[in-house]
Order: structure tokens, then C-alpha cells, then sequence
């Protein structure tokens, strides 16, 4: 008789995701959301139905984190994940050691449906994947199928073991040097709100404008946004003369799958991180799009992300750091991030690009959000995307300090561009 | 759609301060938006909840266990003692005393009743197993029904007269009660022990505590609306 080979039933978390079980707080929870709104009042029963389809799609998704003895996995579990009413501030912390919970929660409110994600499980593109896999499956179940389509799983589609892979192990190049070591960064310090609270505010601008903004300075729509998020915080480096004066560093998540051929849906990105030094006089708007346009292009290239990739893998393979146990090994984490990752960005901004639905069902969808997770450290982060000609651009903020957002919005309006403001505020 | 006049962004129909700057909306249209968002509960509020239960939990296993190993002393050993009598009846007291505080019922007026009639038990219970013990009913029972009286009637009061500056009205509170509770504790013991009510110390404790409570609330009510303001900024909890 021939013996099954036992299919596996754990993975290791990858190179990113090994940082995110230590510096994890019930404040900085590294979760963060995604979320649609439909034009009809979400159907919960049909919710249901729809999660639990796509959900054995995602067999990444549906895990148990666990500790071993050096490092931390991933178990398979058989939890069919429930949509549950939203009731919370969004992004909370996510229970994924406890036995029950999964790393992940769909949320349903009015005609919206949120999907809450801890970041040590995949990274936006795989989110967002979910989330538009999951508003396909729920039409279906509606009665509204959908013909295949770009950037869409279906329930039915078979598993790719591409999908699973490693990618940070796979395009590690050993003895690439070191990149050079980054600067201490201006931090914003605000009084921060009490645990369990975290409020959104979301500006909302048409793209068009955006783009024909863009082309006049011929930059990109996130070069812009860079630019533009540097001003803010020029202006912001100003009114508050007794921080410490220090270079402004905005850390930007690069999808690494646009630059490396890799299908995965684990993390796969890299942050990159652009700082001004405010102390050197004052920015014009042009110089600023100069800069960010600049070292854009210079960062995002196969050579310079390999070398990063290549310098964080890097850090985790020395046997010494390997046979560190788990519990001692998270604290030297903690620190180190807290010294070398937190402490060298002023702030982060992410943008998750345009969404595109299939036709027979971009109608019903009124729009798409993306909210930042929550971060002690930097106070303040900002994340956007786009849907269908609208740009939705979301704060979160530990602090009710909204200084920030006031000057970001303020000045968009000032450059000719109409924006509407939403919040969760209480 | 309704802008902010300072900052010149558009919000929703129904937002009454800009959620930037908190600048008043100038408000014209009546359509009612649905909200984007639920009332945000905090989740932490709900694991502290979660939390107490399981101390609860434990608390009462100890308990029952506690209750459990006296009675077999009692019953199986055959020692009577009233060390056993003392410890059971202790436990049950002490058990209620936690459910009352550990809020689990939610009226206020209940778990002061509640607080009332387990101080009773344990007093007559004291009575009980010790034959020597014999002030429960002559003096135990009205100094708790009067307790229990003035401090329903305060909460009453408090309740309906609830102001925002409490650092000035809760010591008026205190003050007025007590010496109310003083008065009445005096006359019990009074009553039995010599048979007829002649107060004494009850009234000097009570002269300056409604003194100082009149003053306060006078100058409360009568003190200029700056010096106020500074007593709330300085004081406020
Ligand atoms: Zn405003």
C-alpha cells in the first residue's frame, strides 16, 4: 500500500509578517480595512453564505497563528469564518493566538461590508483580492454571476500553489550589500486617544482633477499625493517650532508583484521612504513634486527593492538569530523596530491604485474605502484608492488632534480641488 | 450639500460641526443622510466586562468550595464550633456583597437595598450563633434601614438634581447626609440604652457639616460666573 503523502498543515510566516506578531499592541493592532459599499443594504444571510464559499478559496486566510519554539506559524483550522454587525471603532485588535478567532473579520454595516485584516497574514493587494472575490461570490449568491475577470477568484477556480509562495524567499539574492542606514525622522507628537478608539477621516476628490493635476507636473497620482503630503507637513514642521527638528520621512509601501513576476497572496512589499529636511528653508510646491518624482523613480526600481528585499531576508538567517528563542526574540524585535523601523518615519501613506470591478456588478458597488492600521508610533497614517472616478482618501489617527488632516484638505482645496469629508467622529 | 465655511469642504446632510475644525455647518437642507457609520462602542469596555466574569467565577468557586469544606467540618467532623457558623455565614455575606458591587444589577436603588438587606443577614446571623450577641434587632436592624433609607433617598435627590460641576455638589451631598445619618444614628442608640432620646453629639457633628455644606452651595450659586469657571477649571475630575 502507498501512503498519502499527508498534505501540510502549517506554513512559516514570511519575511514580513514575522515582524507583526511582536509589535502588535491592543492599540497599534496592525490590522487594517478594506471595505465596499454597495447601493443596496447588505443581505447578512447572503453574507454569510458568500464568506464561507470564498473563505476555503483562501486556505492562507483561514489559520491559527501558533508559537513555536523559535519562530511563530501559521496552522490550518476548520473555523468557518461569520460576518458579524459592526459595532466597533474600526481596525481592532484581531484575537488570531486564541483558539476560534481567525486572523481576519468581516464586518456589515447599513450597505456596507468591511473586511479587517491583520497585516501578518497578507498585505493590501491580497486584501483587496478577498474583498472583491468575496463582493463577486455575494452577487452570485444574489443572482448576479460575473464572467471571469482580472484580479478575481472564484470559489471554483483551483488553488495555485504560486498563490502560497514566499516571495521574499524567493527573490532573496544573497551578498547583495547593505542599503545605507536611514536618518532619525521628525515625529508627530500628539496626546493619544484613549484604547479601543480610532477615528477616520476620509476626503473624497474626483480623479480626474487629480490626474490633470498630475499632468501638469508631470508626475504620477501618488507622486502627487507625496508632494502634496510633504507640503502638509511643511506647514505643520512650522506651526509646531519646539518638536524636534528633524528630517520629515513618509514611509510608502511599494507592491512588490509590479516589479517582480510573483502571484502571491502573502505580503509582498517593501516601504520605501522619502524625507525633506524642513530645517534646510522653505519647499515651493514644484520642488516638492521634483523630489518625490525623483526618488521614485530611483527607489522603485528591480535593483533597489531587490537590495531591500535581500537586506530584510538578510536579517533573519544568521543561525544565531534563529536559535534565539521565541519569547526573547520577539522583545530584541520590539526594540529594533521600534529603533530602526518606527523611529526613522514621520508618518506612512499607501495608495492601493484604481479598483476595478466587473461590469455586471460595478454598478451596484457605490464605492471602495482603505483605512490604514493603527500606529502608536506614528500617530497618523493615510491610505487611499480609487473607484470608478473617485479618489477616497482616509486618515486614522490615534489622537484627536486633526491638525493634520485639517492642513492635507485644507490645502487640496486651496489647489482648485472640490473635496468632501467624512468621518467616524464622535 | 453643505460646506464648511472655513475650510471649503463638502460634508454630509446632517453633520452639524466640520469634522476638520469643528466649525459649525451652516444647516439648510432637511434630507436625512443614512450614516456611514454604527455609534462606535468601545471593545475594550466589553473585554473588561469578560474579564469581571471570570473573576466572578472564580470568586464563587472559592466560595462554594470555602462553604463546602466548613460544612463537612461541621457536619462530618461534628465540630461545633462558632468558628464555622462565623466563616459560612462570612462567605455567604461576602459572596453577595461582590455580586451587589460587581454591578450585576444594573438598578441602583436595587443594589442599595440589595447592600442593606445582606449587612442584615450577616447581623442576625452574628446574632444567631452567638447567644451572647443580642443588639442585632434593637439596634442592628434600624441603624442599617436608616443607612440604607438616607442613602436611597440621597441617590433619589442626586439623581434628579444632577448638576455638571459634581466637585462642588457631591461634598454638599455628603455633608447634608451624613449629619442626617448622624442625627438618626444617635437617636437608635439613644433609644436603647437609656430609653429616651437626648442628642449630643450628633448635633455638633451636625451644626459645622451643614454649615459648610450652606456655604458652599452659597457661594455656588451666588459666586460670579469668572471665579466659577476657575473652580471648575482647577478642580475638575
Ligand atoms: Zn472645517
Amino acid at each position: 500500500m502507498v501512503k498519502k503523502p499527508k498534505k501540510k498543515n502549517w506554513y512559516r510566516l514570511d519575511n514580513t509578517a514575522k515582524l507583526y506578531p511582536a509589535i502588535t499592541s491592543t492599540q497599534a493592532t496592525s490590522v487594517f480595512r478594506l471595505s465596499a459599499t454597495l447601493k443596496k443594504m447588505v443581505e447578512p444571510s447572503l453574507l454569510k453564505k458568500a464568506l464561507v464559499r470564498i473563505s476555503k478559496r483562501f486556505p492562507l486566510f483561514t489559520v491559527r497563528l501558533k508559537r513555536g519554539f523559535f519562530w511563530y506559524y501559521y496552522e490550518k483550522t476548520d473555523i468557518d469564518p461569520v460576518p458579524e454587525e459592526e459595532k466597533f471603532f474600526p481596525c481592532m485588535f484581531l484575537e488570531y493566538k486564541k483558539e476560534g478567532f481567525l486572523p481576519f473579520r468581516v464586518l456589515y454595516y447599513k450597505r456596507k461590508i468591511s473586511l479587517e485584516i491583520s497585516h501578518s497574514i497578507t498585505d493590501g493587494t491580497g486584501a483587496i483580492t478577498f474583498l472583491k472575490s468575496l463582493i463577486v461570490e455575494y452577487f452570485a449568491q444574489k443572482g448576479v454571476p460575473c464572467d471571469l475577470f482580472q484580479g478575481i477568484v472564484r470559489p471554483e477556480m483551483p488553488i495555485e500553489d504560486c498563490e502560497s509562495e514566499d516571495s521574499f524567499q524567493h527573490y532573496y539574492k544573497k551578498g547583495l550589500p547593505d542599503p545605507p542606514p536611514l536618518a532619525k525622522a521628525y515625529k508627530l507628537n500628539y496626546k493619544s486617544i484613549p484604547m479601543g478608539e480610532y477615528l477616520i477621516t476620509t476626503g473624497i476628490v474626483d480623479v480626474k482633477n487629480i490626474l490633470a493635476a498630475s499632468k501638469e507636473y508631470t508626475c504620477t497620482v501618488t507622486q502627487y499625493f507625496i508632494a502634496h503630503y510633504f507640503d502638509t507637513l511643511q506647514d505643520l514642521f512650522r506651526l509646531n517650532s519646539d518638536y524636534k527638528q528633524l528630517p520629515v520621512v513618509i514611509n510608502i509601501p511599494v507592491n512588490l508583484r509590479n516589479i517582480f513576476p510573483s502571484k502571491t497572496m502573502r505580503n509582498f512589499f517593501a516601504g520605501i521612504s522619502p524625507a525633506i529636511d524642513f530645517r534646510l528653508g522653505h519647499y515651493s510646491f514644484a520642488e516638492l513634486i521634483l523630489i518625490a518624482q525623483n526618488y521614485m523613480k530611483t527607489a522603485i526600481t528591480e535593483k533597489k527593492l531587490a537590495q531591500q528585499i535581500s537586506y530584510n531576508v538578510q536579517q533573519e538567517k544568521p543561525l544565531w538569530i534563529r536559535v534565539v528563542p521565541l519569547w526573547l526574540k520577539k522583545q530584541i524585535v520590539k526594540i529594533v523596530y521600534r529603533n530602526y523601523g518606527e523611529n526613522r518615519m514621520t508618518t506612512s501613506l499607501s495608495n492601493l491604485g484604481d479598483v476595478v470591478m466587473p461590469g455586471e456588478i460595478e454598478d451596484q458597488i457605490d464605492r471602495f474605502e482603505f483605512y490604514p492600521p493603527p500606529s502608536d508610533g506614528t500617530m497618523k497614517k493615510v491610505s487611499m484608492l480609487s473607484y470608478r472616478g473617485k479618489m477616497y482618501i482616509s486618515f486614522g489617527s490615534l489622537t484627536n488632534d486633526k491638525t493634520v488632516e485639517k492642513l492635507f484638505f485644507r490645502k487640496l482645496r486651496k489647489a482648485g480641488f472640490a473635496v468632501k469629508i467624512e468621518s467616524n467622529g464622535v | 450639500m453643505p460646506y464648511c465655511p472655513k475650510c471649503g469642504v463638502e460634508v454630509d446632510n446632517g453633520i452639524i460641526n466640520c469634522p476638520l475644525c469643528v466649525c459649525e455647518i451652516p444647516q439648510f437642507e432637511e434630507d436625512v443622510v443614512e450614516k456611514r457609520f454604527p455609534i462606535p462602542e468601545n471593545i475594550y469596555s466589553n473585554q473588561i466586562k469578560e474579564l469581571k466574569k471570570q473573576i466572578f467565577i472564580s470568586i464563587t468557586i472559592l466560595c462554594f468550595g470555602g462553604i463546602l469544606t466548613l460544612s463537612s467540618v461541621h457536619f462530618l467532623a461534628g465540630i461545633d464550633s462558632q468558628i464555622t457558623n462565623y466563616g459560612i455565614i462570612g462567605i455567604f455575606g461576602t459572596w453577595f456583597y461582590l455580586f451587589l458591587f460587581f454591578g450585576y444589577i444594573s438598578n441602583i436603588y436595587l443594589t442599595v437595598i440589595g447592600v442593606g438587606a445582606v449587612s442584615l443577614f450577616l447581623i442576625l446571623g452574628i446574632d444567631i450563633v452567638n447567644p451572647g450577641v443580642t443588639w442585632s434587632v434593637d439596634v442592628g436592624f434600624p441603624v442599617v434601614v436608616l443607612f440604607t433609607v438616607i442613602l436611597l433617598c440621597a441617590i433619589k435627590l442626586y439623581k434628579r438634581f444632577k448638576r455638571k460641576n459634581q466637585y462642588v455638589i457631591i461634598p454638599i451631598y455628603i455633608f447634608t447626609w451624613s449629619s442626617f445619618f448622624c442625627l438618626g444614628l444617635e437617636s437608635i442608640i439613644d433609644y436603647n440604652f437609656s430609653g429616651e432620646i437626648s442628642l449630643t453629639w450628633s448635633v455638633i457633628v451636625l451644626i459645622p457639616l451643614l454649615s459648610i455644606a450652606a456655604v458652599l452651595l452659597g457661594l455656588y450659586i451666588n459666586l460670579p460666573e469668572k471665579i466659577r469657571d476657575r473652580l471648575r477649571r482647577k478642580f475638575h475630575f
